[in-house]
């Protein structure tokens, strides 16, 4: 459960496989080995994390950087900040899982049955990088959503006190 | 001297106030003003005395004191106001609001001085001395002047027809009320230099403390104590051009400058020898008169601009109703003074404690944000509801945007009261000298970003604030934190509180002086 909710529907592969190291001449060609899924789900829990933190730190920037109460200044900066963590969501994961030290599990192949350091596919990561995109749409309106509704309560709160209109009835507003 | 004017005791005063002539009566504007931002007493009774009632003076006071009432109204419709126009008006004189001291004899064709004292009536035999004196005392130019408009700067002629303010019947119900309202205080504002005010002044010192004598069937009515009475003597703060012709169009006389100072040494000693009545009086003036527009005799153009001095005479009358008058171990008349350390006048010279300084520049902040925000330059907003969806301060309050499409005339109301508050402060700012608090020159609330409203700021490390208002939403959200729920009831409230908390923060220095 917890890997839907911070991977969405690109959860840490448990079986990805991997095209083993070419054989010396005349040895017979490996038919393929597989990534370490603990290294695997490393990477994945890494860019996780790094997503939710980012996230976070966007959405409490958004709503304390200026002294500005809810008003159309705000809800562009608003929309603006949303935009930036989906973008920021995609690019973490694409950069934590393309550098992360990923290796093949130890003997899987037969043409080097060492656990050898192999980057992820491009295919997965841009997989979990758009699922970050989705997932970064997502949680920049759920933390406003909690966060102005929660710590919003308390003029000590600043700008979650300030902007607690945020972002239902802007977003009716636009639509009237 | 720093006076205290959001204490509980003018909060609960009641204040008589004796608009004498054209420059008492331009005192008006700022007195209503500075009651819309929650610095008058709880009642104040006017009085305008002035026999020029299509005087410009006039007509501006009754169409600014119409508006205040219709604003009030507005507001009083979510409970009694107790900041922001607190105030409950009263006109002590009737529908008419203005008593002319000459219009028992309207109906008379003849308009002249003469006339207005049956002159002819006194060449019989028996009254030829009194003729004879009469002649003697006013010039034949004097004996002809149409007194339609005013006395023209020349007491004299103003004194012979004052004394009937005992007659009337609001005097006697003034005073009547006075003895019941035992701390209510009575304050009389005029000029000492022109016509109308010189000759009202003393005449109204004295029916107040002398009391009404019995006569007929009208029982007599006791004065009140001198302590309780109090006066801002106007010095001559202002000077004409020189008219295209010596005369006025009826042929008689204009009010000249050349007069205006020996008008007022000749007046002084009746204040200083205790002559006046009055326990306590304010003397207001300018060492740099300003010329004014044009020397026009009076009516519709004598429509000067507005002088700090006025200013100063209506922040006297709210000093003294905000003391309740002088203490009773005083000598009288106590003679008060305040000066103005520069040649514009600003914030630092203002005779007002920090509280009440704070007070009136978060209503200038107030009516600049609600005049760029919900009623832009005075003008109705298309689409208020929608611009105001989800602001936070409305969602404390409880406000829906049905709410504000209920109160729209309300909003209005205040809306155009603002404007005028704004214009009024530009007047100011363009005189010379100028009163140097708030900076429209002449432009409209929204051309005008909220750090520029206040002047005489000292460097601020802040930050410039942007010009949609919600930065001072921010404030306002606190304070609408503080009174959840209370829907329209609370809002003139949180804007009031919210407006003093963003000046505070913004214009401090110029509070804390």
């Amino acid at each position: 459960m917890p890997n839907y909710f911070f991977h969405l529907w690109a959860p840490p592969p448990a079986d990805l496989a991997l095209s083993c190291p070419v054989p010396a001449p005349g040895e017979p060609v490996d038919p393929g080995g597989f990534f370490d899924p603990a290294t695997v789900a490393g990477a994945y829990s890494a860019a996780g994390w790094i997503s939710l933190a980012a996230a976070l730190l966007l959405v409490v920037l958004c709503y304390q950087l200026t002294a500005v109460s809810t008003g159309p200044r705000f809800t562009k900066r608003f929309f603006l900040f949303w935009l930036v963590t989906a973008l920021t969501c995609f690019t973490i994961p694409v950069l934590v899982l393309r550098t992360w030290q990923t290796h093949a599990l130890a003997g899987s192949c037969e043409t080097n049955p060492e656990p050898f350091l192999v980057p992820l596919p491009w295919s997965v990561i841009l997989n979990r990088g758009f699922a970050g995109l989705a997932w970064g749409l997502l949680a920049f309106f759920l933390l406003s959503l909690l966060l102005t509704r929660s710590a919003g309560r308390f003029p000590w709160a600043g700008g979650f006190f300030h902007n607690r209109g945020t972002p239902w009835p802007r977003l009716v507003a636009r639509g009237e | 001297m720093a006076t205290n004017l959001v204490s509980s005791g003018l909060a609960q005063q009641t204040l008589t106030f004796f608009a004498l002539g054209g420059s008492g009566i331009r005192a008006i504007e700022p007195l209503l003003h500075l009651c819309a931002l929650g610095l008058g007493p709880r009642r104040l009774k006017l009085v305008l005395i002035d026999p020029d009632q299509g005087n410009a003076a006039v007509t501006r006071s009754r169409q600014l004191l119409d508006l205040y009432r219709e604003t009030r109204s507005g507001i009083a419709e979510g409970g009694a106001p107790d900041g922001y126009f607190r105030t409950e008006v009263i006109d002590a004189v009737g529908s008419t609001l203005v008593w002319s001291p000459i219009a028992v004899d309207q109906h008379m064709a003849d308009a002249s001085f003469k006339a207005r004292v049956h002159a002819p009536l006194m060449q019989h035999q028996n009254t030829a001395p009194l003729g004879h004196l009469f002649n003697l005392l006013f010039g034949e130019r004097l004996r002809n002047m149409d007194l339609g408009l005013g006395f023209r700067g020349v007491p004299s002629v103003g004194t012979v027809f004052m004394n009937r303010l005992r007659e009337e019947q609001f005097m006697q119900q003034l005073l009547t009320e006075a003895g019941i309202e035992a701390a209510s205080v009575f304050f009389a504002v005029g000029s000492i230099f022109g016509g109308t005010g010189a000759a009202a002044f003393p005449v109204v010192g004295r029916i107040l403390t002398d009391g009404i004598a019995g006569e007929g069937e009208r029982s007599a009515v006791a004065g009140i104590q001198p302590r309780r009475v109090g006066g801002a003597l106007l010095l001559p703060y202002f000077t004409l051009p020189t008219p295209k012709s010596a005369a006025a169009p009826d042929g008689g006389p204009r009010p000249e400058t050349a007069l205006f100072a020996q008008n007022a040494v000749a007046a002084i000693p009746t204040y200083t020898d205790r002559q006046a009545g009055y326990g306590s009086l304010y003397v207001l003036g300018d060492s740099q008169p300003r010329e004014q527009d044009a020397n026009e005799v009076g009516g519709e153009r004598q429509n000067n601009r507005a002088h700090y001095v006025e200013l100063f005479a209506a922040l006297a009358a709210l000093d003294f109703a905000a003391r309740g008058g002088e203490a009773a171990q005083e000598e009288l008349p106590v003679f008060r003074t305040v000066a103005v350390g520069a040649s514009n006048v600003g914030w630092s010279d203002l005779p007002l404690d920090d509280t009440s300084r704070r007070r009136l520049m978060g209503g200038f902040v107030a009516a600049h944000t609600f005049l760029s925000v919900c009623r832009p330059d005075g003008g109705s907003h298309p689409n208020l509801a929608r611009h105001l969806k989800g602001v936070t301060w409305m969602e404390e309050l409880g406000l829906r945007a049905s709410s504000l499409r209920q109160h729209s005339a309300a909003f209005d109301n205040l809306g155009r009261f603002f404007q005028r508050l704004w214009e009024w402060g530009g007047e100011l700012r363009a005189s010379s000298p100028a009163l140097e608090l708030l900076r429209s020159d002449g432009r409209k609330p929204t051309a005008v970003p909220l750090d520029e409203t206040i002047e005489g700021r000292r460097g601020s490390k802040r930050r410039r604030v942007n010009q949609d208002g919600f930065e001072v939403f921010r404030h306002w959200n606190i304070a609408s934190h503080r009174r959840a729920g209370q829907g329209y009831r609370g809002f003139l409230e949180v804007m009031r509180e919210g407006s003093e908390a963003f000046a505070h923060e913004r214009f401090g220095e110029s509070i804390n002086v």
